[in-house]
């Protein structure tokens, strides 16, 4: 977790979070937005790129050569996220299969840091499993794990 | 041209590409019906514990 990452507007009870990044394309404004679904306890985690004329673009590639600093910030807004809502377990895959894969590259390069703090699972043919760095998924879902104080 | 206006259409209006949303709740709708469709689907959500 001691990646960098960019400071972020922690927004509308921590359920969305703003931020810029900053590379060789410029400023490009972000938002991660974690929204409820219909299943209790569970949310959905979206990241997209806010457009000058304040639309939103998930297919965007703003080749801004900071993959890396963004998806930090995005596990770092997921800390922030769960200190608010313990008990959600959140949900979260690629607008493309690609950037699914990409997530699970980066995931995999992250989890060592960050398995005492989260449980992640990945999905595969509609099972869910714990994550394995070198398996495909379509998805992920973390959760916070419970510590000894709290039980 | 009056016909298209006759017919109420907004030639200024640019079509949006696909994955581009005109509003955030457009955006979360979106977002939140993909995520609902896959989670109506996972045979062991139970799994997890929060």
């Amino acid at each position: 977790m001691d990646s960098p990452y960019y400071n972020f507007d922690i927004l509308e009870d921590a359920q969305r979070f703003n931020f810029d990044s900053v590379g060789t394309n410029g400023i490009i404004p972000k938002t991660i937005i974690y929204s409820k679904t219909s299943i209790q306890d569970y949310y959905n985690l979206a990241l997209g790129d806010i457009q000058p004329d304040g639309t939103i673009d998930v297919f965007a590639k703003s080749n801004n050569n900071d993959l890396e600093k963004i998806l930090a910030t995005v596990i770092q807004s997921l800390l922030v996220f769960l200190a608010y809502y313990p008990k959600a377990k959140v949900f979260f895959t690629g607008s493309t299969t690609a950037r699914t894969r990409l997530y699970q590259i980066v995931l995999s390069k992250e989890i060592a840091k960050v398995v005492n703090q989260f449980t992640i699972w990945g999905l595969h043919n509609d099972y869910l499993e714990p994550f394995e760095p070198n398996k495909t998924y379509e998805g992920f879902v973390i959760s916070k794990k419970k510590s000894n104080i709290e039980s | 041209m009056k016909t298209l206006e006759k017919k109420g259409v907004n030639q200024n209006k640019q079509p949006k590409k696909m994955g581009q949303f005109a509003t955030i709740d457009e955006f979360v709708n979106y977002k939140i019906t993909q995520a609902n469709k896959t989670l109506s689907k996972i045979k062991n959500l139970d799994i997890v514990s929060g």
